[in-house]
């Protein structure tokens, strides 16, 4: 689970380290989008990639996400390996064309003749005060459409790890990556490491109920579980690490262990990807040792506000976690 | 100043002479190149457009027969855009274009059965059956497919040629689109981006004057698609569409500038489409009377032509040509009707790659 | 008024900047819109200018300090003006943490109880419901503790009335299983209790007998009284299966991810042998005695003081490897209540070993409707003679019980010769 080094990076620099190597092992993979270049990418993940690659792996483009998410898509219909930036996750919007109806879709309407392995890194997640249109959280659309991989890491080590696979994949890859993650630090191999796709990892065993997280919520999740086993509730915290595909086993076994689930994620509740990971535990063998209803703790439905306490209050913290998790621990006790 | 790089025929004052010589042939500037391509060139060109115009015929008589599902997007008089600018390709160029793309596909070298067998959902077709007309696509053929999405092609254009020129490849990629896509806004991110990187791509505009039934001037509130080659600094050119060898010299020049390093161009091939936008369209919104003085600029007739004026071929040599190519389409529709159909079993395991 | 010189915040997500240097001395003159000072954040060095005129002073900052945004860290005073009599410390306006009443939970809205419970529907949630049939407990005799009267697990296992009906209850199944025979009626003791006076001592707790204890109880009474048991015993040199549990320790390790228990081997021999012997892996049922084809292995175990009978189904066909793993599985999800009533119930032969305990021999009560139970004891360190010397050798008791109305002594002794040979010569149980 943990893994067996004391070197330490940030999120961040764990993603920077994924890309860095990739790219000096395969000349094709390349990274595109705006100010990736001498700016060193709006949040600085791609800092020094310029000078050790040039300017034509690490490319600077116009303000044209439409564009941006051709020019992966052509390439990688020509078997490059494009790692695609999109400043914040709100802007797919503008590339959804691109990558819905063309990256994720020409694979199957070609008739299986081409394959797409291209990534596309998006920071996500509100926190920052940068209010409504620069904090979302979509990875609920992606899933909903075949073609498309949908990754969200928690952690500097499965950042690292899981962005390598991305890369390696033949397939378009949404890989989500929350703002306020960029600064956790954690323990990350130098040496290069991949780390499978459908692969959830239980980040905390416990006996009494089962938090399902990705992403900000992992964290969140943790510091909950810390909480409440001061107050002898011992909780259970699965990452998913991956949405699309899913490893829905790990999710099962855990719930047919501990009879009780909290699914959290920051997106808005309706619609969002609790609804289905809700859906597979109910349908799997799973329910049969349920001991209370699957609950859902998930954003408000609103766009994200400006204000700081509103914000907070937009979406899961600790605290709500830590009531939410309580009160189903204790439901029929 | 980058408007000496345009050469923009007045599109009203080509409109008027191509009305004025209605019964007569119109050769623009393409005099030399019956004197320098070869013969079996000249030849080629007109067996593809011959075999377009009956591929489209019997595509939509398969069709009226309740035989293809969904709909089709006919080319039937655009045949010198597509065969014109293709006929100046190396064998190892490539084009991306969209759903009226019959045209493109089979210049670009298709098996006429393979094609067939696509339309009809056949497993032996292009796509397997799961593309159908508007999503055709022969990928080691070098046609990196149709786009159902107006405008959709363009921006992954600009990813395939981005893609030959950081692997310093000497091919180029024709970007085919219609007249309503250059209003889309990717067109226009597109050819920004393709030309601030010189990327070796040429934008063909085929201009056949309607969106799906909103002509180009209410569309747009300049003269010709080709001015747009300013905002982003690259040539821009109209061409008599219906002219076949006055395509094959524009392209083939903008082909040439694109090869050594210069970047894109902005085509904008003037011509019209005898059918409807699909195969539901009515044409409630042009008059009979427009359709026919185009089916009278015919660009089949007209090569057919200029050939034996220029002593290429006689008479007789093209009607032959032009029967061997509706024996070909017979048959190849013949054969197609006879293939099996795809299984719906594994799905889902084709969506991703291994 | 003196004017402030900052740390000033340079991007959104940004708390702290580490100062580089000031590019102007103490006391040294500045116009506003000067370069006055270089820090660094994540990304890069940034250049901060002089927010006014005036002299630079009050400087606190130096290089490599670590500020929190909006701290002071200078001043620039006008002609007049002298510094504040204290840098005040920084009252950063924190923003009131909003306290846990005041977040909204954002919970899924739970459909408030304003739907009546439909009469005949119970609420209860699935593990149990499933634990309520394995127990034989009735429903509508629980009170639930959940929201809106919902009976939960835990509701079931306290549930503590007795049970009115004399009748062992069927165990239940949750997958489609083969029906049992009835267990049939428990008859009335042969002879009725005298009236038995309590001592006079003080109490220290009063149990009811419920539950799981007493459906023991029924059973365990059941089977004594009914079934006339025979008890044999032998001692096997367990010498070879020791040697044959170390070498295939670390094989069966690597394959199964666990350590082969005395336990699984004894399975695994029982398994091979019990096919020879029919009549001890059957069960008397409506006048006939039914042969089983499969022998489901129950083991005996005790989880925190209670005894429950996980069941390895189909043991006469799983190896040594394959009885290892469920064996495991079996006993981790017993340790932590996570067996379903199916897996604890339906063996055809039970074994049960108390050698871990100390015991040497014992015998048991055959489990109903079984017709025989092993009682394993302990492996001893006993001299014996071998080729004329006295060495020591390990043995292990082990006793057969079974119902004499089906079983006679010549067969239940065959069977423990049987087992005795094969576990002294157990190569070939792998």
């Amino acid at each position: 689970m943990s893994p067996e080094t004391k070197r330490e990076l940030t999120y961040l620099e764990a993603l920077r380290e994924a890309m860095v190597q990739e790219m000096r092992l395969d000349k094709e993979v390349f990274l595109i989008g705006e100010d990736v270049g001498i700016y060193g990418g709006a949040f600085g993940v791609s800092k020094g990639m310029i000078e050790e690659f040039g300017p034509e792996r690490v490319r600077d483009t116009p303000i044209s996400e439409a564009a941006i998410a051709g020019a992966a898509t052509g390439a990688a219909l020509m078997g490059m390996r494009p790692i695609m930036e999109i400043m914040f996750m709100d802007f797919l919007t503008i590339s959804m064309n691109q990558l819905v109806n063309a990256a994720a879709k020409m694979r199957f309407m070609f008739g299986g003749k081409c394959s797409i392995p291209m990534v596309i890194r998006a920071p996500s997640g509100s926190g920052t005060g940068a209010a409504a249109q620069h904090s979302q959280s979509l990875e609920a659309w992606f899933v909903n459409v075949p073609g498309i991989k949908v990754v969200a890491p928690s952690s500097p080590y499965d950042a690292k790890g899981l962005l390598t696979t991305a890369i390696r994949d033949n397939n378009p890859v949404l890989f989500m990556e929350h703002k306020l993650l960029y600064r956790l630090k954690g323990p990350v191999p130098e040496e290069s490491y991949s780390i499978p796709l459908q692969s959830g990892e239980i980040k905390r065993e416990g006996r009494d109920l089962t938090i399902v997280a990705y992403s900000i919520m992992v964290p969140r999740a943790l510091e909950a579980a810390e909480k409440l086993a001061a107050e002898g509730i011992q909780v259970e915290v699965v990452d998913p690490r991956c949405l699309k595909p899913l490893d829905t086993d790990t999710i099962i076994r855990s719930v047919s262990k501990t009879g009780r689930v909290l699914i959290v994620h920051e997106a808005p509740l309706t619609g969002g990807f609790g609804g289905e990971l809700a859906a597979v535990i109910a349908g799997s063998k799973a329910f049969d040792y349920l001991d209370a209803p699957i609950r859902r703790l998930a954003g408000l439905n609103v766009p994200i506000p400006y204000n700081r306490n509103l914000e907070r209050a937009a979406v899961p913290q600790v605290e709500n976690i830590v009531v939410a998790a309580r009160e189903l621990a204790l439901e029929g006790k | 100043m980058a408007s000496d790089n345009v050469t923009i025929e007045d599109s009203e004052d080509l409109m008027t002479k191509l009305k004025n010589k209605v019964d007569k042939v119109i050769v623009s500037g393409s005099q030399q190149l019956l004197n320098t391509l070869p013969r079996e060139k000249l030849v080629w060109m007109l067996q593809r457009m011959c075999e377009i115009r009956y591929f489209e015929e019997k595509a939509e008589d398969l069709y009226v027969r309740g035989l293809v599902h969904g709909t089709m997007h006919l080319s039937i008089g655009q045949e010198a855009g597509s065969v014109g600018s293709i006929a100046t390709l190396r064998p190892e160029d490539l084009i991306i274009h969209h759903h009226r793309g019959h045209g493109h596909t089979i210049a670009k070298g298709a098996n006429l059965t393979t094609m067939f067998a696509e339309f009809l959902g056949k497993e032996a077709g292009y796509c397997r059956g799961r593309g159908g007309s508007m999503h055709i696509a022969d990928i080691p053929g070098g046609n990196l497919g149709a786009t159902g999405v107006v405008g959709g092609g363009i921006p992954t254009a600009v990813g395939i040629a981005l893609a030959l020129q950081m692997r310093r490849s000497k091919q180029i990629l024709l970007s085919y689109f219609g007249d309503g896509a250059s209003n889309e806004g990717e067109f226009h991110e597109s050819l920004n981006m393709a030309s601030i990187w010189k990327l070796p791509v040429v934008f063909i505009c085929d201009n056949n004057q309607y969106g799906m039934s909103m002509n180009v001037k209410k569309a747009m509130n300049i003269q010709h698609i080709s001015t747009r080659a300013v905002s982003y600094g690259i040539p821009g050119k109209t061409v008599d569409g219906n002219d076949v060898l006055a395509v094959y010299e524009a392209v083939m020049a903008a082909g040439e500038y694109a090869r050594s390093g210069q970047g894109p161009s902005l085509i904008d091939c003037l011509s019209y489409r005898w059918r409807g936008h699909s195969k539901s369209d009515r044409n409630l919104y042009r008059t009979s009377q427009e359709i026919d003085e185009w089916k009278h600029k015919c660009p089949i007739r007209r090569f057919k032509q200029v050939l034996v004026d220029a002593a290429v071929m006689t008479g007789d040599e093209a009607e032959a040509i032009d029967q061997a190519a509706k024996v070909a389409i017979d048959r190849a529709a013949e054969e197609a009707l006879t293939f099996p159909e795809p299984s719906p079993e594994n799905m889902e395991d084709e969506v991703y790659a291994l | 008024m003196a004017t402030e010189v900052i740390m000033p915040k340079v991007d959104m997500v940004m708390e702290t900047g580490t100062f580089v240097e000031w590019l102007k001395k103490e006391n040294e003159q500045v116009s506003k819109g000067d370069p006055l000072f270089v820090i660094t954040t994540d990304k890069a060095a940034i250049e901060v200018e002089a927010p006014a005129d005036g002299i630079l002073a009050g400087v606190t900052a130096k290089a490599d300090d670590i500020i929190h945004v909006t701290e002071v860290i200078g001043y620039i005073l006008a002609p007049g003006e002298a510094l504040p009599a204290k840098a005040a410390p920084q009252n950063v306006a924190a923003a009131a943490a909003p306290s846990l009443a005041e977040i909204a939970t954002i919970m899924e809205p739970v459909a408030v109880a304003a739907e009546a419970a439909e009469p005949g529907k119970l609420r209860i949630t699935p593990i149990a419901r499933h634990l309520a049939k394995e127990l034989g407990v009735d429903l509508k005799q629980i009170t639930g503790r959940g929201p809106r009267g919902r009976i939960h697990k835990a509701d079931v296992l306290a549930f503590q009335k007795p049970q009115l009906t004399a009748e062992p209850k069927r165990p239940a199944v949750l997958a489609p299983a083969p029906v049992l025979p009835e267990i049939p009626k428990m008859p009335a003791p042969a002879v009725s209790s005298p009236s038995i006076q309590l001592p006079d001592a003080r109490r220290k707790q009063v149990i009811p007998l419920a539950g799981a204890r007493k459906i023991i109880a029924e059973r365990m009474t059941y089977s004594a009284f009914t079934a006339p048991h025979i008890n044999l015993s032998l001692r096997v040199d367990m010498t070879e299966a020791i040697r044959l549990r170390e070498s295939v320790l670390e094989p069966l390790k690597a394959q199964t991810g666990q350590r082969v228990s005395y336990t699984a081997i004894l399975a695994r021999a029982v398994a091979f042998v019990l096919p020879r012997h029919p009549t001890l892996n059957a069960s008397l049922a409506d006048g006939n005695l039914i042969l089983w084809e499969d022998i489901h292995l129950g083991i005996a175990t005790n989880i925190e003081e209670s005894l429950i009978v996980p069941v390895i189904r189909e043991a006469q066909s799983k190896s040594l490897g394959q009885i290892v793993t469920v064996l495991a599985d079996l006993t981790e999800r017993a340790r932590t209540q996570r067996l379903m009533p199916a897996e604890m119930s339906g063996s055809t032969f039970t074994i049960s070993n108390l050698g871990m305990y100390g015991v040497e021999t014992f015998n048991a009560i055959i489990n109903p409707p079984e017709s025989a139970i092993l009682a394993v004891g302990k492996m001893v360190d006993t001299p014996v003679a071998h080729e004329g010397q006295v060495v020591l050798r390990s043995l292990m008791e082990l006793t057969a019980c079974a119902d004499h109305r089906i079983s006679d002594g010549y067969t239940v002794a065959c069977f423990l010769a049987d087992l005795k040979s094969t576990l002294e010569n157990p190569y070939l149980l792998i």
